[in-house]
């Protein structure tokens, strides 16, 4: 199983001026800690209008940046809205291909189609239309990367033949993926042959279901690629430090947070019904249920115990990563940056995870260690 | 006066298998390198499709990967082509951008002006202008409402959402119009928007009757942002080289290259049947023929100034004939029509060593000022 980092570019308040800076330099010097520990990559959202809840308006300008203060680390975009109100699939298509270049090929592209009624009203999509977008765009972009000449007569967007340049120089193009988050996006996924990034997974049981959803349809999958990118990921929330005790007085009030925003993120599709987004339905009304809930130290131990949070010391989070693993999880993304945990908290959490719980599960961190010493040695 | 850079990230064929990729490494080596001399400012276009033309599809992704190798030069739009993006994630992308680089954004506009692109989006020529107007002026609004809605002809955000981040220059970066129309020196002025010429081969008597109109214009603008932008910038094509013999022909066909697909490129708006009238001043352009743009017009554009081709000295020459017109800044177009990276790399330096410390020296007309809010579009609407 390889590690990577999840970015919401989150900060709940209260906020002081020159706070959206921060986030941003300071996600910016987490990420660099990451590439030298040999993460296997960083993932950002693309969200609109959610105050607190995500800054990251426009990943694709801040995965440029990270381009360039990074070197081996993989840049994904988890994920881009496809809707065409959102973002043109010919601009998708263009920016992921100069990232691409700019990366020296280390861009991973996954799409999903918005789950908040906030942005869909925001960009006027309907969401009885979101997926039929979303599938429309993700069968259109590949073609335009790996064919000289591109022209689509489709129902949400329509072009005369076009070149559409420049071309991403992964070959034959970056790996695709999708925004799982509800049973039936895992299966979609699988059916179209692209990798699935489970979001709002509770704790690792769940998994073994929506995995096996996911292989089963794979089996029999009409790739909307040119390669299938059989890959599945899971997000977790992620605070680690030397001690479990510390580790959860850092957690606690970026969980409460999380659950609490999140509910509040869901409730306009809790008080009706939307095609399309009856799962929201629920999800919102279980939270709404929770109410002004706060959770204690001692439920923050069962939920670690039970691998529902990434939480405590390297040991604990070894164990979480195992539950994960053993689930047959190709790729963990930590979301280490929540709440309000303070900057040096996160590099605390990227720091340790990096040094004392990859190497004993990543691949390729095994092989980033093995390079490290021998590189020390030479010196 | 100041100065700076202009790319199309252009790429002749013959094409080898990784083209693009090197012309936007050389691309960025070029501005890094201006970036140590003291350019005040690299400027890309925004094109789509224009095969050879320009690879520039994504410039928010290059500009951003440009503001972490660089430190002091300004990355500006040169220009984010409105109609083909929501104003919404427009003016995220240009605040993500100013932040990533310590405030160094410039944010230039325009509605695109061929019809390959325009076609390709699905925008109709006589819907580019007014789309162009709409998102202009919804844009500085999104910085500095919260909330922010707007009930356009083109795009509505209701209800009301909050546009983040925002900008971390404040009021919020300079913003311009790409002007190729004289008409849109009047548009410019109206709105309190900095001018960004992209005329080739327009004299420059013309050229300064046009700066006048502006600067009359913008005494009575309504600005669409917090300032006022009142500053013109010209381009200068070019090549400066050691000798200036071998320079000139490098530059020669490259400049008549350039010149021939430009045309080619622009005359498809007004040659097309549902054109809009206000592409009309096109029509001059689709009149050329280009097999008639031979040495004769090179040499048009060399003895009108129109070029700096030769020693650093003619870099200080044009630049200086483009300050007599009113401008306040010229940005260099090096990279076109083949000529090779260590060519525009010796260029830069020359004119980075030997030209800009005169040219910085020079003192112009424009500034950027605080709008009086009396002024502003939102107080008249209020």
């Amino acid at each position: 199983m390889e590690f990577g980092l999840q970015y919401e570019l989150q900060r709940s308040r209260p906020h002081y001026p020159g706070f959206m800076y921060d986030i941003y330099h300071q996600a910016t010097e987490q990420v660099k800690l990451a590439d030298r520990l040999g993460y296997h990559s960083v993932w950002t959202v693309e969200h609109h209008f959610l105050s607190e809840w995500s800054y990251s308006s426009a990943p694709e300008v801040w995965y440029g940046a990270l381009s360039q203060v990074t070197s081996r680390i993989r840049l994904g975009h988890g994920i881009c809205l496809l809707p065409i109100p959102f973002n043109h699939p010919v601009r998708v298509a263009e920016r992921i291909a100069v990232l691409d270049i700019m990366s020296n090929g280390r861009v991973e592209f996954g799409s999903g189609r918005s789950i908040t009624e906030q942005e869909l009203g925001g960009f006027q999509v309907n969401p009885e239309d979101s997926r039929a977008m979303w599938e429309e765009a993700v069968a259109a972009i590949p073609k335009m990367w790996t064919q000289e000449t591109f022209s689509h007569d489709g129902k949400f967007f329509k072009m005369p033949e076009r070149e559409v340049i420049p071309k991403p120089i992964q070959k034959p193009h970056p790996p695709m993926w999708v925004a799982a988050t509800q049973p039936a996006t895992w299966e979609i996924a699988g059916q179209k042959g692209i990798g699935a990034l489970g979001f709002g997974i509770s704790e690792p049981g769940l998994l073994d279901n929506l995995i096996a959803v996911y292989k089963k349809a794979i089996r029999t999958c009409e790739p909307v690629g040119a390669f299938i990118n059989d890959k599945t990921a899971a997000a977790t929330i992620c605070v680690c430090a030397p001690t479990r005790e510390e580790a959860k007085v850092i957690a606690k009030d970026a969980i409460d947070f999380t659950t609490r925003k999140a509910a509040e993120l869901f409730t306009p599709f809790a008080r009706q019904e939307v095609k399309g987004y009856e799962y929201y339905k629920k999800m919102a009304e279980a939270a709404v249920a929770l109410g002004d809930y706060r959770m204690s130290l001692a439920d923050l131990d069962q939920r670690i115990e039970k691998g529902a949070v990434m939480v405590g010391d390297p040991e604990d989070c070894l164990k979480v990563a195992k539950f994960y693993e053993s689930a047959g999880v190709d790729l963990l993304l930590m979301l280490v940056q929540v709440g309000a945990v303070p900057h040096e908290k996160v590099m605390q959490t990227v720091d340790l995870i990096g040094k004392h719980v990859m190497p004993k599960l990543s691949p390729s961190a095994k092989t980033f260690q093995m390079e490290a010493a021998a590189a020390a040695a030479a010196r | 006066m100041k100065a700076g850079l202009i790319y199309e990230i252009e790429s002749v064929k013959p094409h080898a298998a990784d083209h693009e990729y090197r012309v936007f490494w050389e691309t960025m080596a070029q501005i890094e390198l201006a970036d140590r001399l003291g350019f005040d400012s690299v400027w890309t276009v925004e094109h789509h499709f224009l095969n050879e033309f320009s690879y520039c599809s994504a410039p928010e992704v290059f500009l951003a990967c440009v503001s972490q190798r660089t430190r002091q030069i300004r990355v500006g739009h040169g220009v984010v082509v409105l109609p083909f993006s929501h104003p919404v994630h427009v003016a995220e992308r240009i605040a993500v951008l100013d932040i990533m680089s310590n405030g160094r954004v410039e944010f230039g506009t325009g509605r695109a002006t061929t019809m390959d692109e325009l076609l390709g989006f699905g925008v109709r020529p006589e819907d580019t202008r007014p789309r162009w107007a709409e998102a202009v002026e919804a844009i500085p609004r999104m910085w500095r409402e919260d909330p922010f809605s707007m009930h356009g002809k083109y795009w509505t955000v209701d209800p009301p959402v909050s546009v983040i981040p925002k900008p971390i220059q404040k009021p919020h970066p300079p913003i311009w119009v790409a002007a190729t129309n004289p008409q849109t020196f009047v548009l410019a002025a109206e709105r309190g928007l900095g001018v960004l010429c992209f005329t080739l081969g327009v004299e420059l008597k013309q050229v300064a009757e046009r700066i006048q109109i502006y600067r009359e214009g913008i005494r009575h603008a309504r600005p669409v942002g917090q300032t006022i932008n009142n500053q013109v910038s010209m381009n200068i094509m070019g090549l400066i080289g050691d000798d200036p013999r071998e320079t000139e022909e490098i530059a020669r066909e490259a400049v008549l290259w350039y010149v021939r697909k430009g045309f080619e490129l622009v005359s498809s708006v007004a040659q097309a049947a549902h054109s809009d009238e206000s592409y009309q001043y096109l029509h001059t352009a689709s009149k050329f023929d280009p097999a008639q743009i031979t040495r004769d017009y090179y040499h048009f554009l060399k003895d009108g100034d129109l070029v700096a081709v030769g020693g650093a000295d003619q870099a200080i020459r044009v630049a200086r004939r483009y300050r007599e017109t009113g401008a306040d800044q010229v940005l260099f177009f090096l990279q076109y029509g083949g000529i090779p990276h260590d060519r525009i790399m010796r260029s830069i330096e020359l004119i980075g060593e030997k030209a800009l410390p005169e040219i910085h020296s020079w003192k112009t007309p424009g500034s950027i000022v605080a709008a009086e809010p009396a002024a502003r579009t939102d107080a008249a609407h209020a």
